[in-house]
């Protein structure tokens, strides 16, 4: 155990700097906080992935072979922390770090072929069609049913929270393609652009005044057989796979970001008798509650990260963990920065809020997103199996005698 | 940055887990007072030499660090063992290395000397730089209470005012010295402890601890350090706390099912889990921030203590809930820890003294 910094990861962080340095200009960087989203709109976020890719650095988490950079868990780390740091957009993962993944361990050769390349340059644009009106917690009992009739499936039925479906030009399905006891089984997972004949996408707004998620008809649907990532039968544990990359990933650099903006607002002084409310014993208890969360799970990530890295096989428990205290730390860190703002954190933003709109902030612009960000926020825990369902993974290992 | 301990500390660690298996048990723990905390001490120091863990070798030690002390108090922990551990190898090891107290950090080493701290005086609040303990004339009088593990102690680390200094000294005692009245008690986690009374104790300027007036820092700086080898006790203590009540709801019937089958039970213990990782990785981010940083260094470890009493807390209170009935009689060792995790908390000015400096060093 010691803290002494590995000179080659602070060679490459320096580097991740210098190029973030040159390519999120103050005019990105403000564009990219007027998106109080999981992730930045097309137009700023495609323009992103096609600079990383010029780069060669479009999917970090890829081997070399398909054309990602091959880093390790550590250099990923830092990249991602370096680039929230920068203000840069955040990307849609949907085809990088779901469905590429997944086309790599299940998917045929001409799959590959196809899609991953695809998937680098951005012209693939992926949105997931798993969760169903009656079907949120309780995946696996999905009902969308794809009928065999010669070489096409026939899909009839619907997807819910498909975000981002009015932007893609390809979806994949958790369909079911069987109706067995166990209803794990019989679940096939299907890939289709999304002009497809029979796919309407519908828009859902969300109460943040952002209309990023949707859902999804699916009526005689005619996916051939050779977009079926996998066996029929195998979309379950493709599922599986795919949400352990969903649950990953790194919290506390963006939780650390909506702290650091509450600490710049708390501290300015009232213009007329010079307190402020960084000095309020109450606000600065709930700060200091925020950040230890922050730092807790920044150590944790740290943890895992340096496990991965030295080859240990870090078990499933740690996804849910990372998941559930990266998702509530964020929550925390989000709703302190409403709380620095004051009252002015009841002002609607929406107007300003529109990437590239020149419309001007409420008070002032950086007033313009923690709220957004707060109401958008309160997905993090319901997304990607909501909380419940992680503690109820989470105590599978326990009541196993795996942790602690 | 690496989080993998070395094998010797694996082997460290699983020294002290078989030993502590064979010679500690709740009768010893909950019944055997002084004497059988003496008789563990002695077996540990002759046996493992585990109190020279951070003994610069030169010494005779095993040159070890604050890690090393991590994996003894972890397994300490995990055991409800050998209370007197953190307050000699870490509190006084730390402040004999920062005093250049080379004697007696030697004692410390092969468990010659045990020590209690002898600090806390009726109505002072945590954090207290002056102390109504006197020196006048080479002369030490006043009067100490909560003394832990004074009985068992050879020595006493005392605070006493100097003159007209600002802040007080510190003086290392021998137990036995003249003037010194000792009225016992024990502590609700079974420590044994004391009230002293000094009454005209001589103090020569070589029982001085560091610079006249210097006590106050030394003695912040050292209760860091012991701070995060009691972290590392509770993490040990949370750890046996949630797999003895995961047994426990596993093994229990009601409504004709295992309480484990209680989704609120469920998820109660995924939260214990929790705070136990959130507790660890703290404990290991102030492992690994240079104490020379002094800035970095008092926001990890304030921020560390905040959230591991926290943790302690709950998942102690909770492991007493899940275990109905049960959790609250003497029988079960739950009810043994969640006394000791009331004192671990408490200890060196209790989590409000270190979430006011933690707050504050957020400016």
């Amino acid at each position: 155990m010691d803290a002494s910094p590995d000179p080659d990861l602070e060679a490459f962080r320096k580097t991740v700097r210098d190029f973030l340095h040159q390519t999120i200009t103050p005019d990105i960087r403000a564009q990219a906080q007027r998106q109080a989203g999981i992730a930045a709109e097309p137009a700023l976020g495609i323009w992103w992935l096609k600079e990383l890719h010029k780069k060669g650095w479009a999917a970090p988490a890829w081997p070399k072979e398909y054309g990602g950079t091959g880093w390790d868990a550590a250099r990923r780390h830092i990249f991602e922390e370096e680039c929230v740091r920068a203000g840069a957009p955040t990307l849609w993962v949907s085809g990088h770090q779901l469905l590429g993944p997944v086309v790599m361990q299940f998917g045929t050769q001409a799959q590959k072929d196809f899609f991953l390349p695809r998937i680098l340059n951005g012209e693939h644009y992926w949105s997931q069609g798993f969760s169903e009106p009656g079907s949120g917690s309780d995946l696996a009992s999905l009902s969308t049913q794809a009928v065999l009739d010669g070489d096409h499936y026939i899909v009839n039925g619907g997807k819910i929270w498909t975000s981002h479906a009015h932007w893609s030009n390809w979806i994949f399905l958790l369909v079911r393609t069987a109706k067995p006891a166990n209803k794990r089984e019989g679940i096939t997972f299907l890939v289709a652009p999304t002009d497809t004949p029979g796919i309407t996408v519908q828009p859902i707004v969300s109460m943040s005044g952002e209309h990023e998620t949707n859902q999804v008809f699916l009526d005689n649907v005619r996916i051939p057989v050779t977009n079926r990532i996998g066996d029929e039968g195998l979309g379950w544990a493709i599922a599986k796979y795919l949400l352990e990359f969903e649950r990953a990933g790194s919290y506390a650099a963006q939780a650390q970001a909506s702290l650091d903006e509450a600490r710049i607002a708390a501290k300015s002084p009232d213009p007329v008798t010079g307190e402020r409310q960084w000095d309020d014993p109450q606000f600065r208890r709930d700060f200091a509650d925020a950040q230890l969360r922050v730092t807790a799970q920044s150590w944790m990530e740290k943890r895992v990260v340096s496990a991965i890295s030295s080859g240990q096989n870090v078990g499933d428990a740690i996804a849910s963990i990372l998941k559930l205290r990266g998702s509530e730390c964020q929550q925390a860190a989000q709703e302190v920065s409403v709380a620095a703002l004051g009252p002015l954190g009841m002002a609607d933003q929406r107007a300003a809020l529109k990437p590239g709109s020149n419309e001007a902030a409420i008070g002032t612009p950086s007033a313009i997103r923690p709220t957004a960000k707060y109401l958008n926020g309160r997905a993090a825990s319901i997304y990607g199996g909501s909380n419940e369902i992680q503690r109820n993974i989470l105590f599978r290992f326990i009541s196993a005698g795996q942790v602690p | 940055m690496n989080f993998d301990l070395s094998e010797e500390q694996v082997m460290l660690g699983r020294s002290v887990a078989a030993y502590l298996e064979k010679h500690w048990d709740q009768d010893r723990l909950s019944n055997g007072g002084t004497a059988a905390r003496r008789a563990l001490w002695q077996g540990i120091a002759a046996d493992l030499g585990l109190l020279s863990v951070m003994v610069p070798e030169g010494l005779g030690g095993m040159g070890g660090g604050m890690i090393d002390a991590m994996v003894v108090a972890q397994e300490l922990g995990r055991h409800l063992a050998l209370d007197s551990f953190v307050p000699t190898a870490v509190y006084a090891g730390t402040l004999f290395k920062t005093a250049d107290a080379t004697q007696a950090l030697e004692s410390v080493g092969t468990g010659k000397m045990i020590v209690a701290l002898a600090h806390t005086e009726p109505g002072q609040l945590s954090g207290a730089r002056k102390v109504g303990t006197r020196v006048e004339n080479g002369q030490l009088t006043g009067t100490k209470i909560m003394v832990a593990g004074a009985p068992l102690a050879t020595h006493f680390i005392v605070s006493a005012q100097e003159d007209e200094q600002q802040t007080f000294s510190l003086f290392l005692l021998s137990a036995d010295t003249t003037g010194i009245t000792r009225s016992d008690f024990t502590m609700i986690d079974g420590q044994p402890a004391s009230e002293l009374r000094f009454e005209d104790v001589a103090v020569g300027a070589e029982t001085r601890l560091g610079a006249i007036g210097a006590g106050a820092d030394l003695h912040l700086h050292a209760a860091d350090m012991a701070t995060i080898a009691h972290t590392a006790e509770a993490v040990g203590m949370m750890e046996t706390l949630i797999r003895t009540t995961a047994a426990y709801i596993t093994g229990r019937q009601q409504f004709g099912q295992p309480l484990s089958a209680f989704q609120a039970l469920q998820h109660r213990m995924a939260d214990m889990v929790l705070y136990l990782e959130d507790a660890r990785s703290l404990l290991y981010m102030a492992l690994l921030t240079d104490p020379a940083d002094t800035r970095a260094f008092e926001r990890a470890v304030t921020g560390m203590k905040v959230k591991a009493a926290e943790a302690l807390r709950f998942v102690s209170q909770q492991a007493v809930q899940l275990h109905g009935g049960m959790g609250i009689t003497s029988e079960l060792m739950v009810g043994h820890f969640f006394k000791r995790a009331m004192t671990v908390n408490e200890n060196y000015g209790g989590p409000g003294f270190y979430r006011k400096r933690y707050e504050a060093s957020l400016d």
